[in-house]
């Protein structure tokens, strides 16, 4: 079994995806950023399927509704991919 | 009872996209010169299974001065089409509509025969391939027909009328139509109005062939769409987009606008006889062009120009110039009918709309745009076609046929404002 990724690289390649989806600057998504703010539902439904195929991870509905900072997912995906 | 007050309408903005340039300006200066903007196929791969393997597709297509990177991606290029058209038509007419003291009183119609087809394709393409948990959520907001208006009325703050209208290669004519009678209805005073198509695809492209609807010309693409040449054999498939802003007259006069021409008659059919071939009789155009006459209130014989539907087909063309031969008696051979599709292809749903800019500048500018590749008029097609190079004339009343499968007619009447 591998090592699972280090929190602090999944928050940089998580700020990247949102970054490069959203076309902003990574300076501009901290994780503080609230999805509500920086993006629309559709921008934020398609972010969780690029998490998805960025990580090889599912995330539910269910859980993507609670996901409401950058922080939130970052710690999601360390989650799911350390319990995997 | 309401009393319906009829107002004048006129047009005081053209913006367009094409394959002859992504300005209107660009547009009409190539139409003058005679251009061809069709080209072997670029955008996707082709093998010799392909019976057609040229288009009328926009090169140089840019939409980054009127949407930014992240909202190109949540927008099809149909929509984009229409929005960059949209900006340069608002633009030309000098209006502030996103300002705009009430803007219920600006709308928009804006036609198109198919819709965001490419994003319907590529996601269906990524529903087979990958799932349905991988199906992007701007998919509907892409592909849905309406989706070019949407967009346009967020740019510019309509909140008047906004629709969309599909009835195939007649959509153009049916938006500038119905968006002249809201104005004229009072309703609204200002419509962003016209077509746009962006359907040169795979699928899109294979089904035109196997209906034969198209040109296999593939050796000669620029010399494929000969509309009234007697070697003509189908039409070119285009994309594109343009929008005219249509004004109340009052209103565009307060502010000193310019004033292309007056938007005067609108007259729609429907053939009731094939859903693809043309009524051979052309009984459907030629009663659309009737109507929009004697909306118009304009004699035939006033008539100095007509923007022929002419896609290139052997029976369209035939129908066209029989009901116009018809229509007009002896005065047929005194106006001109030319068929720009000779340099654009068909943009189907867009074609009314980018036809509107040779139509206007006829009786604007004195210029009447050619048809090119006619080499040899057809038998009995004995109309002045403004064969090859273009025609000075001065015009005052002016037609824009439109004719869509499922056997919609639509005829515009342009008139020199005075």
């Amino acid at each position: 079994m591998s090592e699972p990724l280090p929190e602090s690289e999944i928050e940089a390649k998580v700020i990247e995806a949102i970054a490069d989806q959203l076309g902003v600057a990574k300076a501009d998504v901290a994780r503080t950023s609230e999805f509500d703010a920086i993006c629309d539902s559709l921008d934020k439904a398609e972010l969780m399927m690029e998490f998805e195929d960025l990580f090889e991870i599912s995330i539910t509905d269910e859980a993507a509704t609670r996901l409401k900072t950058v922080a939130d997912a970052v710690e999601y995906i360390h989650r799911t991919l350390k319990n995997s | 009872m309401k009393t319906v007050t009829f107002r004048r309408v006129v047009v005081t903005g053209i913006g367009a996209v094409s394959n002859l340039g992504c300005s209107a300006t660009k547009t009409w200066e190539a139409m003058k010169a005679g251009r061809s903007g069709i080209t072997p196929l670029r955008t996707f791969p082709q093998n010799e299974d392909w019976s057609v393997r040229f288009a009328g597709e926009i090169h140089d297509f840019d939409p980054s001065h009127v949407v930014d990177g992240r909202e190109q991606k949540r927008i099809d290029r149909v929509a984009l089409f229409a929005m960059a058209a949209a900006d340069e038509a608002v633009r030309d007419s000098g209006l502030d509509l996103r300002n705009a003291a009430d803007p219920y009183r600006n709308g928009t119609i804006i036609g198109s025969g198919i819709g965001g087809v490419l994003t319907m394709e590529e996601g269906h393409t990524k529903l087979l391939q990958t799932g349905p948990r991988r199906v992007s959520p701007f998919v509907v907001p892409r592909l849905m027909v309406n989706a070019a208006p949407g967009n346009v009325s967020i740019q510019f703050n309509l909140k008047g009328p906004s629709t969309a209208v599909a009835s195939a290669c007649a959509s153009s004519g049916h938006a500038m139509g119905i968006a002249m009678q809201s104005i004229q209805r009072g309703d609204c005073d200002v419509m962003v109005a016209g077509g746009s198509e962006a359907a040169i695809t795979p699928l899109t492209l294979s089904a035109f062939a196997s209906m034969k609807a198209l040109s296999t010309r593939n050796d000669d693409p620029a010399n494929a769409s000969r509309p009234f040449d007697k070697d003509r054999d189908g039409f070119v498939l285009s994309e594109g987009a343009a929008i005219v802003v249509l004004e109340e007259l009052e209103h565009a006069k307060r502010r000193g606008a310019r004033i292309y021409a007056e938007l005067v008659g609108f007259g729609a059919t429907g053939d009731a006889y094939h859903i693809a071939a043309p009524d051979e009789q052309g009984s459907g155009a030629f009663k659309a062009m009737e109507v929009a006459l004697k909306d118009a209130q304009v004699d035939k014989t006033e008539v100095g120009y007509i923007n022929a539907h002419g896609t290139s087909t052997p029976l369209g063309d035939k129908a066209e110039v029989g009901a116009v031969k018809r229509l007009f008696g002896e005065h047929s051979y005194k106006l001109a009918m030319s068929s720009t599709k000779s340099m654009t292809g068909h943009a189907l749903g867009a074609a009314g709309g980018i036809e509107t800019i040779p139509t206007i500048m006829s009786i604007y500018e004195g210029v009447l745009a050619p048809t090119i590749n006619l080499d040899n008029a057809d038998e009995g097609f004995d109309l002045n076609f403004v064969p090859n190079v273009p025609q000075e004339a001065r015009v005052n009343i002016a037609l824009n046929n439109t004719f869509g499968f499922g056997g919609h007619n639509v005829s515009l009447v342009f008139k020199r404002f005075a």
